[in-house]
């Protein structure tokens, strides 16, 4: 991993096309603006691992629960 | 194509829903058929044509969370091939720990496909306060379903 230090104000520019800009920081918060092309898109991390997660469960589903919530709802 | 639960399927190039950027944790696999849940019209499955073993069973949401909304951007349009948002569907993928019971459905990220079946995508509802693993079904029929008596 690349480590840098930024103040406010200062900004860092990734293979030529994105940018990231340090706009405030409030104690342990930092505000980033984020410059990229349309093509490409930006999620905070945890979002987007939480559906990564939830895609890796599943792509495992079997079809057998089908068959389960037939007998479900006819309870 | 052989799939792990399907079987043997014939592959018609007309039907395969291109996936651009893929699906989040399988970037590579793009091409993607779109299967009937035969007695499930509510659910789809879309299974992988590149990888028989990796399917999703989709359900449409407004089917079980009256209200949803989503929100196509511009570019997500343009990725999709449509020019406005009644132009696609949209899906969101099922997961289950166990029973029928514990089936979920991920809320953050839906599955949009264009209505003319050639593109689909699957996009992240940034800052929305949905889950990722909304309950299918009520606390009260889960309990039932637990043996929880009633």
């Amino acid at each position: 991993m690349l480590v840098l230090s930024r103040k406010k104000g200062e900004a860092v520019i990734i293979g030529g096309d994105i940018q990231i800009v340090v706009l405030s920081v409030d104690g342990d918060k930092v505000q980033l603006g984020i410059q990229a092309p349309a093509q490409i898109n930006v999620y905070r991390k945890e979002v987007y691992e939480a559906i990564l997660k939830e895609n890796l469960a599943a792509a495992r589903l079997d079809p057998v629960i089908l068959d389960d919530f037939t007998k479900f709802f006819k309870k | 194509m052989q799939t792990s639960r399907f079987g043997s399927l014939t592959v018609n190039e007309k039907e395969i829903i291109y996936f651009q950027r893929g699906m989040l944790g399988f970037p590579n696999l793009k091409r993607y058929l779109s299967l009937e849940a035969p007695g499930f019209p509510a659910f789809r499955w879309l299974q992988a044509v590149d990888d028989g073993e990796v399917a999703f069973l989709l359900a449409n949401p407004f089917s079980f969370f009256a209200g949803y909304e989503v929100e196509l951007s511009a570019d997500n349009e343009k990725l999709l091939q449509v020019d406005r948002p009644e132009e696609v569907s949209v899906y969101v993928v099922i997961s289950a720990k166990g029973n029928a019971a514990s089936m979920t459905a991920n809320l953050v990220g839906p599955v949009i496909v264009a209505h003319d079946g050639r593109r689909g995508l699957q996009v992240v509802l940034e800052g929305s306060s949905y889950s990722t693993r909304h309950p299918l079904f009520p606390i009260r029929d889960r309990l039932k379903a637990a043996g929880g008596g009633g």
